[in-house]
């Protein structure tokens, strides 16, 4: 998506129209004037009222507002169409991006930018936008209009037009600044107030409320002051030009009313405009600088927008890999990384340099390294939600990026460092692998995993509620119930992630001696931060700082001085 | 309820600022209407001046000349000070609610921690919110009724028959806002409630979306969240109709209003009852309804809004105070008997614990992570109740003592460390604002930080927090825990104080503690093994 603008063209058709519904309420404003002109000129004249001129005037009266209120009318629907579809976009591709979506921002954070960050571009999309059109083309009919019954008054309407531009800048850019600096003030006593709340346990301990207190009423007392001193600048352009705009007003009336009476000091006893027109003229000069009111009341709207649109700007970049139409295997085939490099976010290192190595099918494979060496992202890139700066991954024959990739993630097993887990039951969320799982299967899969003994034990078994992000159990817990889970799965290739970090150490050891019976036949892919009760593992990959150091068997790799290094110190 | 806000008191402490702000607003529309109806009368007495031409010369054109002028530059400077003056009051009023909003959530049992985030940031919201009443529905409900009757008051006094079809239009005119309400404010309402439930409805998935994508069960609960979001968007167009049809009937109102006039001063005008100039003037300043009264259209939105943000804001309850002691005396004992602990919601309770403390002594905890360590730690502080037997402290059951008995007997180092965007020193005097510098240093080096603080060029004055210098976990949890040696409590309680340090370090801290706090009671949970000396427990806790 490239700027607001051209999103909001994908929606021009109706916008267009609304803006050609507001010149249309535009020109009835200026026939309306005319015949109220005529009337009170009848009238002034002591000539008979004809009925159909009456009649005129309340049709163009009463239709006005229904042009504008469906001119207003388009512009919604227009804006509610842009947003759902800018948003079923994004959210399209923050669904495919997997855990990259991390990169952009944390999911309270993306969920707010999806949602209110897309309903901040309605005033923009369905006032400001139109409004930009009108503001040009109701002045222009107006002071044709003017100008075809007295140059003077059209010039003293244009005569100020000029400075509507200039002022507009002035304008803009005086309001755009107030509010940044506002909104930048704001944003700090709002930080100050937010990381007070955050911290209200500790000011309760500590008994500092009177100083907090005292705190927090120093920095709104000086946002306060600040943001006066700002908005006394920002205001006084605004009012500039609705004193322009006032005097303008005034200037053609006493124009008029002098003319009328013919005491202009340059044409004494002259009637320079009859008083049709001249009433004429007086009813339009007002609307004259309405839009542009209407225009600089919605700038903030613009500036919103823009700032909403920015932040959604990082989603559109995100390096994903769409997959092809190839099938996926489902039988253990060979999986080849091919100098595979992938690259974290701007600012930090690569992820993984120059991967290069071989798993025959049915190996069972650790990785070891320090934290954030690259395990999980190794484990990742076989996911295939980030396409490759540089080398590739061949699952046989094929490339993975050419896979049909929704097909190739349902043949995986992947057990994050953190399971993730519903708000639901237990079963509920055992079923999301297999929704048509059996009792029996799920009472195995339980067995297997070494869950049943503290799921059964539970008064509701299966039936448990677990509340979001599985609050209820032990971390152990919840990471052999993912296990669980995962093997309900029909699947060859395992990829865990330090699936037993957070069980005892005599629990790991029943985990990982479970593991070797459940994972033989399967390609297994282990990060793991220790080698104990692994001794069964076909191959180990030592990893740090993104590239392979070493590969050899579990004896190997414990002999290894990096290994010895970074891991001394837990088995003192 | 004591202190519930309510929305008719909110104008009351800066009254001065909004009566201001109100009058301002009331001149700006007034001049507005003035400026329409004097230039209208003043062209067209002008016209009839101008054709009786003896006229012509006696017109005096000097004062509604004056007066033209003055509207016009009356209704600019009374906008720009009514701008400024209702701003001034909008800050006034927001500085006065967070304050009263942070008195009553320190006043609380409401204890943040990580899910937390974004209920918080919804209060923050609702503040902001509460200037909608002010702003959007009194002052223009004001505005409003006083020009109106000012208007009608002067027609009335030039016309009563005319007045009389005006004032049943302004009855019509004041029944529409009361119709939007009547049809859009209980859908305004849901719309707000709908509206919390379409976000957490996409943030859930949205959390777990890797496990979602890997077992197919994201399309789902992506169709799950788009029928909460139809069902959010079909509220909101239909509140937007509703918005425009009453933009509608107001404008239409007044439409048919002024030519109802018209029509009914024209007879006049025949019978020279009225003069064609006063018309006019009618004419015109009927032209100036509208923008008084288009505000009115989605008032009843904002009344929704500000009713809901009040109401949520009203939530946030002030603690009651049960507690029968309110000190503890002498030399501290904590006993706890068959003490099982578990966290809200959890299935699951931990193994019990019995043992008796005396000052001096040291508890070291152990487990397996999610085991319920720190829930084990949270209830000694008093933070939740125990799942079962007691926790007492000199013989008497903890939750007996008022709450600020037992946060001035103990003290928590959390996992979750709050140090806030202020200097180090402000940090750590938040413990104890007396204390001098070299106190400061002092705790800083107990809790083995003194190589750091050296290398800091502004020591004790440098910034901590997003603005200022970056902070490691286990520093920020070691500077903490100087705060806390600061405030000294009797009992202290260390959530895994020694994460992120060698285990040299880790053993200078250990040693340090009980040298300093050797007539305190300190409960240590750690998954490390350290010498601790004599007097100290060592237990393993499991769940049952």
């Amino acid at each position: 998506m490239q700027s607001l603008r051209q999103l909001v063209l994908s929606e021009k058709h109706r916008l267009h129209l609304a803006i050609m519904l507001g010149a249309a309420a535009s020109l009835l404003m200026i026939w309306q004037c005319w015949l109220l002109a005529t009337l009170c000129n009848l009238a002034l004249h002591q000539q008979q009222i004809p009925p159909d001129l009456l009649l005129h005037i309340l049709l163009l009266w009463l239709l006005r507002p229904l042009l504008l209120a469906a001119k207003d009318l388009l512009g919604l629907a227009a804006s509610q169409k842009l947003r759902t579809s800018l948003r079923h976009q994004l959210l399209g591709v923050i669904s495919k991006a997997g855990p990259l979506r991390q990169r952009i921002a944390a999911d309270g954070d993306l969920s707010t930018r999806l949602l209110e960050q897309v309903d901040a571009l309605d005033p923009y999309i369905s006032r400001y936008y139109p409004q930009l059109y009108l503001v040009v083309l109701c002045p222009l009919f107006i002071s044709i209009a003017v100008a075809s019954q007295s140059l003077l008054a059209a010039l003293l309407l244009l005569a100020t037009a000029p400075l509507i531009p200039l002022f507009m800048i002035l304008l803009g850019k005086k309001a755009a600044e107030a509010s940044q600096q506002q909104v930048q003030a704001l944003g700090l006593l709002g930080g100050r107030f937010l990381e007070f709340l955050r911290g209200a346990a500790l000011i309760r301990q500590l008994k500092a409320e009177p100083l907090v207190l005292n705190r927090l009423n120093n920095a709104s007392e000086d946002y306060r002051s600040r943001t006066m001193s700002v908005l006394s600048k920002a205001f006084l352009s605004g009012a500039v030009l609705e004193l322009f705009a006032s005097l303008a007003i005034a200037l053609v009336a006493l124009y008029l009313g002098l003319g009328l009476l013919g005491e202009l000091p340059w044409a004494k006893a002259q009637i320079p405009v009859s008083y049709q027109p001249a009433l004429f003229i007086l009813l339009l000069a007002p609307e004259f600088y309405a839009p542009l009111r209407q225009l600089g009341a919605d700038y903030h709207a613009k500036a919103q927008a823009e700032a909403a649109f920015a932040s959604l700007a990082p989603v559109w970049d995100l390096p994903l890999c769409t997959g092809g139409e190839i099938q996926a295997p489902t039988e253990p085939v060979s999986i080849e990384f091919q100098q595979l490099s992938l690259l974290g976010s701007e600012h930090r290192a690569a992820l993984l340099k120059d991967i290069q190595l071989q798993i025959p099918p049915q190996q069972r494979i650790g990785i070891i390294g320090p934290s954030g060496a690259g395990k999980t992202s190794l484990l990742e890139s076989l996911l295939a939600f980030q396409q490759p700066n540089q080398g590739q991954i061949c699952i046989a024959d094929h490339k993975l990026t050419e896979l049909d990739l929704t097909q190739w993630r349902q043949q995986l097993v992947y057990l994050s460092q953190q399971s993730q887990w519903l708000s639901g039951t237990v079963r509920s969320n055992l079923l999301l692998a297999k929704p048509q799982a059996t009792e029996q299967e799920l009472q195995q899969v339980l067995q297997q995993a070494l869950c049943a003994d503290f799921v059964f034990a539970l008064p509701q078994a299966l039936d448990t509620e677990l509340t979001e992000g599985g609050v209820g159990l032990s971390g152990g817990q919840l990471q052999r119930l993912a296990l669980a889970r995962a093997l309900l799965k029909q699947s060859w290739l395992w990829l865990l992630d330090e699936p037993a970090s957070m069980l005892p150490v005599e629990q790991q050891r029943q985990y990982f001696e479970q593991l070797e019976l459940l994972s033989r036949g399967k390609t297994l892919l282990l990060a793991t931060h220790q080698l104990q009760h692994l001794q069964w593992l076909d191959q180990v990959w030592l990893i740090n700082e993104g590239q392979i150091i070493a590969t050899g068997s579990v004896a190997d790799i414990q002999a290894h001085p990096l290994y010895q290094a970074s891991y001394s110190q837990e088995f003192l | 309820m004591k202190d519930q806000l309510k929305l008719s008191a909110l104008m009351r402490l800066h009254w001065r600022w909004w009566l201001l702000s109100l009058t301002l607003g009331a001149v700006t529309l007034g001049s507005v209407m003035g400026l329409l109806t004097v230039s209208g009368w003043f062209i067209t007495a002008a016209a009839v001046a101008g054709l009786q031409l003896a006229g012509a010369g006696t017109f005096n054109y000097f004062s509604p000349g004056a007066l033209i002028r003055f509207f016009a530059i009356s209704r600019t400077a009374s906008r720009y000070f009514e701008r400024l003056s209702s701003h001034q009051a909008v800050l006034l009023l927001l500085q006065q609610l967070r304050l009263w909003f942070m008195r009553r959530f320190l006043a609380s049992s409401f204890r943040p921690d990580t899910r937390s985030a974004d209920l918080l940031q919804r209060l923050i919201t609702d503040i902001d919110r509460l200037d909608q009443w002010p702003l959007r529905v009194v002052a223009p409900l004001f505005w409003a009724c006083l020009i109106s009757a000012g208007w009608l008051a002067a027609l009335w006094f030039w016309q009563a028959e005319l007045a009389q079809i005006a004032l049943v239009y302004l009855l019509v005119l004041i029944c529409v806002p009361i119709i939007g309400a009547a049809l859009g404010y209980q859908r305004a309402c849901s719309l707000v409630k709908l509206a919390s439930q379409r976000r957490h409805k996409l943030l859930e998935p949205l959390s777990v979306l890797t496990m979602l994508q890997l077992h197919q069960g994201w399309s789902g609960a992506e169709q799950q969240w788009q029928q909460t979001e139809q069902q959010y968007q079909a509220l909101l167009w239909r509140q937007q109709l509703l918005d425009l049809f009453c933009q509608f009937l107001l404008i239409s109102t007044i439409a048919l209003m002024s030519f109802h006039l018209l029509v009914s001063a024209l007879p006049l005008l025949q019978n020279q009852q009225i003069s064609i100039a006063a018309l006019v003037a009618m004419l015109m300043s009927t032209l100036a309804l509208p923008e008084i009264w288009l505000t009115l259209a989605t008032l009843y939105r904002h009344l929704a809004d500000s009713k809901m943000a009040k109401q949520r804001l009203n939530q946030i309850q002030p603690a009651t105070e049960n507690g029968r002691y309110s000190t503890a005396e002498g030399p501290l004992r904590l006993e706890l008997q068959q003490l099982s602990v578990a966290y809200p919601g959890a299935v699951q309770q931990t193994q019990p614990l019995t043992i008796a403390l005396k000052a001096g002594e040291m508890l070291w905890l152990q487990g397996a992570s999610g085991v319920g360590k720190s829930t084990l730690l949270s209830t000694l502080a008093g933070w939740l109740p125990p799942a079962s037997g007691k926790v007492l402290l000199n013989g008497s059951e903890l939750q007996q003592y008022t709450a600020s008995a037992q946060r001035h007997s103990i003290s928590m180092l959390s996992q979750h460390v709050t140090l806030f965007n202020m200097s180090l020193a402000a940090n750590l005097r938040l413990a104890k604002p007396q204390a001098n510098d070299e106190e400061l240093l002092h705790a800083l080096a107990d809790a083995q930080l003194s190589e750091w603080i050296n290398t800091l060029p502004n020591g004790l004055d440098t910034e901590l927090g997003e603005y200022g210098v970056a902070v490691s976990g286990g520093q920020a949890r070691r500077i903490a825990l100087a705060r806390l040696l600061l405030q000294n409590p009797a009992i202290l309680l260390l959530d895994e104080p020694l994460v992120g340090l060698n285990p040299t370090t880790a053993q200078q801290l250990i040693d340090t503690l009980r040298h300093r706090c050797h007539q305190q009671i300190v409960i240590i949970t750690s998954h490390q093994k350290f010498a601790t000396g004599t007097n100290c427990y060592r237990f393993e806790l499991n769940l049952l």
